[in-house]
């Protein structure tokens, strides 16, 4: 084993070696710079792009001296380039001075100050800019005999209208998601929380992709260890593409062995503020709409927007079902195997005749039924999310009538067992941030109650509290508030008490004490009742 | 990396080496309704008879009915312990018989006679079986209470078990449990009595159409033990006279002369009752006094011309009902001192109040108890008349 | 296991502050409470009741209360000598104030004590399971499968391990109330009198095989320099021994008011109690329930003695890390739970013989070593 893990370390290290190297070279360019030959420029420009297809140079004249811009197709907003850039270079210019300035310094100097009609731009030297902010959106404006370039903000691309995310539909609350736009995002964010606090620090990761990277936290709630923590994390992320949150996430895990989560993620600005709010640290990600949180402890799972939106009575309710389905959708399926294969004098003498009775004749054990079924359901669970709607449907009422109707009717399985497997599927719906754990958990209950009936069952669940106890997030220990056990947290665990009476923020991830509500405001009728005037 | 693979190797082999010893699907168990328990012909044998549930005939599920088969099959072994008898039933049954659902426990009089220890000391020690198990004592063999099918349930167990929740409305017989039944035999000098079973009528004739159900079982009275032997057996009267004095009538009826028409009767709806047991040593004498409380309304009156708003209809009504129970209590007292079995649980009630005394009376009690000097004492109020006041007279004009 | 490497550097860190202490973690009081509790509670919930009542009858309960006054008090010995040492562990300031030789021979006659008392309750453990779950499995089955769990607790440390009972055991005595509410309608009140029958004086001469059971709280001298507070630790284990002898003492009043004259001849009357539950048709036979607190409760009490007697055996050979030891610790336990007694009955009588040593290791020499220090004006660092 230890012989094949250096192996492994050895291979990896060349190969990563190899690429450092290979980035060197790349990286000693940026010590090229420019030459002050237009065409020369453009050559090298091109070269060093692969003479790509959606390489547009335009080239033209300021008065009598060359120049040309450079931008990939379709990362501009061509409009701005023709109306604020080109328009104004070749027309207006003239317009105000016929002769334009000769000389390239002056001239340089003339467009930046009176033609280029774009918020953003910068100056270079350096031919290594000029490509990474090109593969941006920016475009380059070369001018005959000046060896710097004018990289002008032109980002502009098709990108998806802000919609009501799928995944954490609400009834009440905000129904706006983030895009696959870092940008936008950010500023959704900003639009949340107006404050000078909010603090977003930018990094760029991905060697090839050069993902945006954006932390976001709010200075004065946030600890500032965990924001140092996920500084230091992020540097150690050394991959060659970042397509998707999910990349950063496998890197930064507290326990990359662990079936549980330790990082967190949403797709709604509100969401993604309030987790600003309680001292949590965000971490945006161009490319897609999932937004890292960090630390994640556990009770998050229970945790949903709408508990808040909703009045605090109607917020427990939500509360008690949630932790209810995890509950059911994790234990269930043992319980059952477990009382009708060991200890079924713990049910009703009518109802284990009912379950003796629709289990006679089945061909295959308890545990195999639940096996089976559970299997089902997730196929047909998983066939249903990958299909476009109205297939998936079709198949769910196949689907349905297959396990439902034929293989009841047929004798294959129990009646009992389905409903437990229908209700065990539904229940983990309830909470459904950690979805596929709860997978993991259910088998190996299953199995462990299997072999040995309740005691396998409670050993089980002790090995499993056991490591979720001994896991951390970013420091915090995972379970808390329940353990380590922190009882004013707990108003914010099993029930959800008035936001009034919420007064401290989560002392887990704080650990200073801070008020987030003034705690003299008790809501009620006003002490000096107002009277009816006559 | 390697441990938790060798902790996995280990934790797979020793899950798995460990299933199948306790593992029987639920549909292998044998479901057991009642059970019963006779002497066996053989000397120092136990012949032992169940209900074996036979659970889709119960739920039909797929086929709608199921109404087709017997819900239950009666199967019978010897052994020469209770439970040799129950896994020489496997031999027929194929299954092993599942204890803990096993509410009634029927002992065949003959076997109670004889002693029912072995019984009650595996009933105790199995970690299957169940102290809520009731028993009950059939005055013939148990074996022919099984067999006797009781329309109303497709379970002869549940039946029973109705029979023995609806005690409570005529309060005829003692319902007492494997506990309740150890601790009076553990007692040094309280008797466990319990209720008894009777098949009453005869075989039902097929070429008559008629809806009664030919044989029956039928409550009656109860049974009572001197330590693990039965030795003799009570009325429903009497039954009822001793659980006047255990405080344990919750309601009934009882029928008195009508004040003034000494002819016709009345009855009462009992609502609740209380005892007392109170021992008094005076002087180195031991008396007790039984104080029965009891509270009941007027359930019936025949049409006679009396007035029952006038006081002293009531106070005489009260004083027949009162006479009743102590007639009752009475009854069950000289029975009591006949079998000398203290059913009552008076020594207790002496035990509680005198436990310094109580010594010098505990190895005595056998021969003290059928002489002791009981004083019956009814206290016994009419509550409501019930929704009408004066019976209607028909000649009333 | 590989880890990153952002992990790796901090696990460096930490070793590297964390030299000389082969425990890092930090425990609060509340959680010390906990762990109190399970100790006391586990294997006393479901042996006493008879084992009492076969001396004393019906008055079995006064003896619960008088061993819970014994008990702080001896608790409140224990907690001065914590106080007087409040960053090391009994095996180590032995040896402080005994000297080199005997310390040694105090710290190894821990150590035994430890290793004992695990095996006897590994063999409780198993003998409850067998006889009343799975009489058909053999004993190493269940016992391995117990030893998985308590091992990775073990090795978790004893930060995991004191969070794991913060969790569990409130649900535990949550369960335990539900469950005596629920056969409240049983019990009889008869069952109790009459009171003080066998006099002050059986009831005085019978306390000293609960005691034996309750002293075990010497085994929080392991953990008092890992507390928080350590100078609130009086208040914790007397808090934590009061709670448990409440507990004790509920489940004593269901047994009795329930079983009446049969509880002297139950072996495990706290579960036949709980089988005899009847609700509404509805709620029948829960021995799961019971099972739960059984395997939950006896963990973390096996989990605590295993933790003690490994950090104990690693303080005694001056080793820098106890986790070597968890393996070859459990198989010792393992084994010895097998070998030394033929049955249970035998385990019974030999508890009963052994409790008076067991009361000098858990007092006697504390109360001597405390002595010994205040004479010799040896004080450990104050937190």
């Amino acid at each position: 084993m230890k012989r094949f893990k250096k192996l492994v370390k050895n291979i990896t290290n060349k190969y990563t070696k190899a690429n450092n190297k290979k980035l060197n070279n790349k990286g000693d360019k940026p010590g090229r710079k420019l030459f002050n030959d237009l065409d020369r420029n453009m050559d090298t420009a091109k070269d060093k792009l692969g003479r790509s297809m959606d390489l547009v140079v335009r080239e033209f004249k300021v008065g009598h001296t060359r120049g040309a811009l450079l931008c990939i197709n379709g990362l501009v907003n061509k409009s701005i380039i023709d109306n604020h850039i080109l328009e104004t270079l070749m027309v207006h210019s003239r317009e105000v001075e016929p002769n334009p300035v000769g000389d390239g310094k002056k001239l340089l100097q003339f467009i930046k100050n009176n033609t280029i009609a774009a918020l953003q731009y910068e100056e270079t030297h350096l031919l290594d800019d000029v490509l990474t902010k090109v593969l941006l959106g920016y475009t380059a404006l070369y001018i005959d005999g000046l060896d710097s370039a004018v990289l002008i903000n032109t980002i502009g691309f098709e990108m998806r209208a802000i919609e009501e995310p799928q995944t954490e539909a609400v009834v009440r609350g905000p129904r706006e998601g983030f895009t696959e736009n870092l940008q936008l995002n950010i500023s959704m964010l900003r639009r949340k929380i107006r404050s000078p606090e909010l603090r977003l620090e930018s990094k760029t990761l991905g060697r090839f992709t050069g993902t945006p990277v954006c932390i976001a936290y709010i200075d004065g709630i946030v600890n500032e260890k965990i924001v140092e923590e996920v500084r230091e994390r992020l540097q150690q992320v050394d991959i060659d593409g970042i397509l998707e949150s999910g990349y950063i996430e496998d890197f930064i895990e507290d326990a990359p062995y662990s079936i549980f989560p330790t990082v967190g993620n949403t797709e709604k600005p509100d969401v993604l503020a309030a987790k600003l709010l309680e001292g949590r640290v965000g971490i945006l990600v161009d490319g897609t709409p999932m937004v890292l949180t960090v630390p994640y402890v556990f009770i998050e799972t229970i945790q949903s927007s709408e508990d808040y939106y909703a009045r605090w009575a109607s917020g427990i309710v939500m509360r008690m079902l949630r932790i209810l389905g995890i509950l059911i959708t994790t234990q269930l399926p043992a319980l059952y195997v477990a009382t009708i294969s060991y200890n079924p004098e713990v049910m009703p003498t009518i109802l284990v005749i009912t379950v003796a009775a629709s289990r006679e004749g089945i061909p295959l054990p308890a545990t195999a039924e639940m096996l089976i079924l559970g299997l089902i359901f997730e196929i047909l669970r998983e066939a249903g999310i990958r299909q476009p709607r109205p297939v998936g449907q079709a198949v769910s009422i196949v689907g349905a009538l297959v396990i439902g109707e034929a293989a009841m009717k047929s004798g294959l399985v129990s009646s009992p067992a389905v409903m437990v497997t229908v209700l065990t599927g539904i229940a983990s719906f309830v909470a459904p941030a950690q979805g596929n754990v709860y997978v993991h958990v259910r088998l190996f209950l299953l199995f462990v109650s299997a072999v040995t009936g309740f005691l396998g069952f409670f050993i089980g669940n002790l090995v499993l509290l056991t490591h979720l106890v001994s896991l951390r997030s970013f420091g915090v220990p995972y379970m808390s508030p329940l353990g380590p056990s922190n009882y004013k947290g707990w108003k914010d665990v099993y029930l959800r008490v008035p936001m009034w009476a919420m007064i401290d923020r989560p002392g887990v991830i704080n650990w200073k004490k801070q008020q987030r509500v003034n705690k003299n405001v008790n809501p009620g009728p006003p002490k000096n009742e107002i009277k009816k005037e006559k | 990396m390697k441990k938790i693979i060798i902790c996995l190797m280990l934790i797979c082999f020793v899950l798995t080496s460990a299933g199948c010893w306790n593992w029987i699907e639920i549909e292998n168990r044998g479901l057991v309704g009642i059970l019963g328990m006779d002497k066996a012909a053989e000397k120092g044998k136990i012949k032992v008879s169940m209900q074996m549930i036979k659970p889709s005939e119960i739920k039909g599920g797929k086929e709608g009915g199921g109404g087709a088969g017997e819900a239950v099959v009666v199967y019978t072994d010897t052994g020469n312990t209770p439970l040799d008898a129950l896994r020489n039933i496997s031999r027929k049954t194929g299954r092993k018989i599942f204890l803990p659902e096993i509410s009634i426990l029927v002992i065949g009089q003959e076997l109670a006679r004889e002693g029912v220890g072995p019984i009650m000391d595996f009933w105790r020690r199995d970690h299957e079986t169940s102290l809520r198990t009731q028993v009950i004592i059939s005055s013939g063999k148990a074996e022919e209470v099984l067999n006797t099918k009781i329309p109303t349930e497709k379970v002869g167990g549940f039946a029973l078990d109705k029979m023995l929740e609806a005690t409570k409305f005529h309060s005829k017989a003692p319902v007492n449990d494997i506990l309740e039944f150890n601790n009076d035999v553990k007692s040094e000098t309280s008797s466990p009595a319990t209720a008894a079973l009777k098949v009453i009528g005869k075989e039902k004739d097929p070429s008559k159409e008629s809806f009664s159900p030919g044989k029956k079982i039928i409550i009656d009275g109860s049974a009572v033990f001197k330590d693990y032997k039965m030795t003799g057996q009570l009325t429903e009267e009497e039954s009822r006279g001793m659980l006047w004095v255990k405080g344990k009538v919750k309601s009934g009826v009882i029928i008195i002369p009508v004040p003034g028409y000494e002819d016709k009767t009345m009855d009462l709806e009992i609502i609740r009752s209380s005892s007392k047991i109170k021992p008094e040593i005076k002087n180195g004498k031991l008396s007790i006094n039984i104080k029965v409380k009891q509270e009941a309304n007027i359930s019936s009156i025949p049409p006679v011309d009396i007035n029952i708003e006038k006081s002293n209809f009531i106070d005489k009504v009260k004083e027949e009902n009162e006479k009743a129970i102590k007639k009752e209590v009475l009854a069950s007292l000289s029975k009591a001192r006949d079998l000398n079995a203290d059913i009552f649980s008076i020594g207790e009630a002496l035990h509680e109040k005198y436990p310094r005394q109580w010594s010098q009376y505990e190895k005595r009690w056998n021969d003290l108890f059928p002489y002791l000097n009981v004083k019956v004492q009814v206290d016994a109020s009419i509550e409501r008349t019930g929704m009408i006041t004066n019976p209607l007279m028909v000649n009333s004009r | 296991m590989s880890t990153p490497a952002h992990q790796k550097t901090k696990l460096k860190k930490k070793s590297e502050a964390v030299v000389k202490m082969l425990e890092a973690g930090k425990i609060s009081n509340k959680q010390l409470v906990f762990l109190i509790i399970s100790i006391l509670l586990s294997t006393t919930s479901i042996f006493l009741p008879s084992a009492i009542y076969q001396e004393v009858k019906q008055d079995a309960w006064m003896v619960i209360i008088l061993v819970v006054l014994v008990t702080a008090a001896a608790a409140f010995v224990l907690a001065l000598l914590g106080n007087r040492f409040q960053d090391s562990t009994i095996i180590q300031y032995s040896t402080k104030i005994l000297g080199i030789p005997l310390g040694k021979v105090v710290g190894l006659l821990y150590i035994i004590y430890f290793i004992y008392i695990n095996a006897i309750i590994f063999r409780e453990f198993m003998d409850m399971i067998t006889t009343s779950y799975m009489p058909e499995t053999p004993s190493l089955v269940v016992c391995i499968s117990l030893f998985i769990a308590v091992a990775y607790l073990v090795r978790s440390g004893i930060e995991v391990l004191s969070r794991v009972s913060e969790i569990t055991i409130p649900v535990i005595l949550l369960l335990l109330v539900v469950v005596i509410m629920m056969v409240l309608p049983e019990v009889k009140i008869s069952n109790f009198k009459p009171v003080m029958e066998t006099g002050l004086l059986e009831i005085t001469k019978s306390i000293y095989v609960p005691l034996a059971f309750f002293l075990e709280i010497v085994t929080m001298l392991m953990l008092v320099p890992y507390v928080n507070k350590p100078a609130q630790v009086k208040r914790t284990f007397i808090l934590g021994v009061v709670i448990s002898g409440l507990f004790l003492l509920l489940i004593m009043f269901a047994v009795i008011g329930v079983f009446g004259n049969l509880v002297g001849s139950m072996n495990f009357s706290t579960l036949r109690v709980i089988k005899y539950i009847k609700l509404f048709n509805l709620i029948e036979r829960v021995e799961p329930v019971i099972m739960l607190m059984w395997v939950y409760g006896i963990s973390i009490k096996i989990a605590v003695f295993f933790y003690c007697s490994v950090l104990a055996l690693a303080q005694w050979l001056n080793l820098r890390e106890y986790k070597a030891l968890v393996l070859p610790t459990g198989v010792i336990i393992i084994t010895l739970s097998f070998i030394m007694w033929d049955s249970s009955m035998q385990l019974k009588t030999h508890v009963k013989t052994i409790a008076p040593f067991f009361i000098v290791v858990e007092i006697a020499i504390p109360a001597f070593l405390l002595g010994v220090s205040a004479l010799r004006g040896i004080k450990g660092v104050r937190k």
